[in-house]
């Protein structure tokens, strides 16, 4: 369950971090026009990485913690929709781990 | 002579393990975790039907973007009915988990009582095999180290 809950939140930071990225970039057309479009192929790898790539692993990972720590299924929708707000993924891995851990994340064991 | 029912045996005939009472079946499938586990299948799959449509319809456009996609969809919906089964069988499964975990820790008190029983053997050995013994297991405790010289 420990481990399930390491890879949870390692894949919650990715997803967040590339999902911040995306939208950062997407506000950029705003700002700077000229600029957003000569880094277009950014927009296109980061996208990509996202949605074919993290995300599905963020699910998964995320069912597996879910799964094996026996968490209410609705959190499983929740972290799932989390992953699509950018930011909220950190802070949804933040309120998941002072659930389950309100004592502190238990030290990794070899 | 019609055949004597054994007083010690089953009394009647079983179908189903439960005895021919739903009940079991009732609880997994009916209770209303279980009912609220299908809602989010069926919507799930759906939501996924729905999406792999889109897609191929884009990707049949010439987007070879949703080519992928068009691949990812479906199996997103494959993956929700593995996770609405697994949901469904969790205790099962963990069952299965204690039974291993129980399984490994009485592996690994036998393999401590081995030890401690070679332990004892030792006591009146050679001590030149004892020590040589021990060279080798320390050897083994390192496995990265070259071993060719010795």
């Amino acid at each position: 369950m420990d481990k399930a809950f390491r890879r949870y939140r390692v894949m919650s930071f990715v997803t967040g971090t590339t999902l911040i990225l995306l939208f950062a970039h997407l506000a950029l057309k705003y700002v700077d026009h000229s600029l957003w479009h000569q880094t277009k192929l950014f927009e296109l790898l980061d996208g990509e990485a996202h949605g074919l790539v993290l995300y599905p692993l963020y699910m998964v990972m995320s069912f597996q913690f879910v799964f094996k720590a026996k968490l209410p299924v609705v959190l499983l929708a929740l972290m799932f929709l989390a992953g699509f707000v950018p930011g909220l993924a950190f802070y949804m891995e933040y309120r998941v781990a002072k659930h389950v851990y309100p004592n502190g994340i238990p030290a990794k064991t070899p | 002579m019609a055949l004597a029912r054994r007083k010690d045996g089953p009394q009647r005939i079983t179908i189903f393990a439960s005895g021919g009472s739903m009940a079991p079946m009732k609880e997994k499938y009916f209770s209303p975790r279980a009912i609220g586990l299908h809602c989010a299948l069926v919507g799930w799959v759906a939501m996924c039907a729905a999406a792999s449509y889109w897609q191929v319809g884009r990707a049949l456009q010439g987007n070879s973007l949703s080519f992928l996609y068009s691949i990812e969809w479906p199996c997103f919906g494959i993956l929700g009915i593995f996770g609405w089964w697994a949901l469904l069988n969790m205790e099962k499964v963990t069952e299965h988990q204690e039974i291993a975990r129980r399984e490994y820790e009485e592996k690994m008190r036998a393999q401590a009582q081995a030890a401690r029983a070679a332990e004892a053997a030792r006591e009146g050995e050679d001590p030149e095999l004892a020590a040589y013994n021990d060279h080798l297991a320390a050897l083994a405790e390192q496995p990265n180290k070259k071993k060719w010289g010795h």
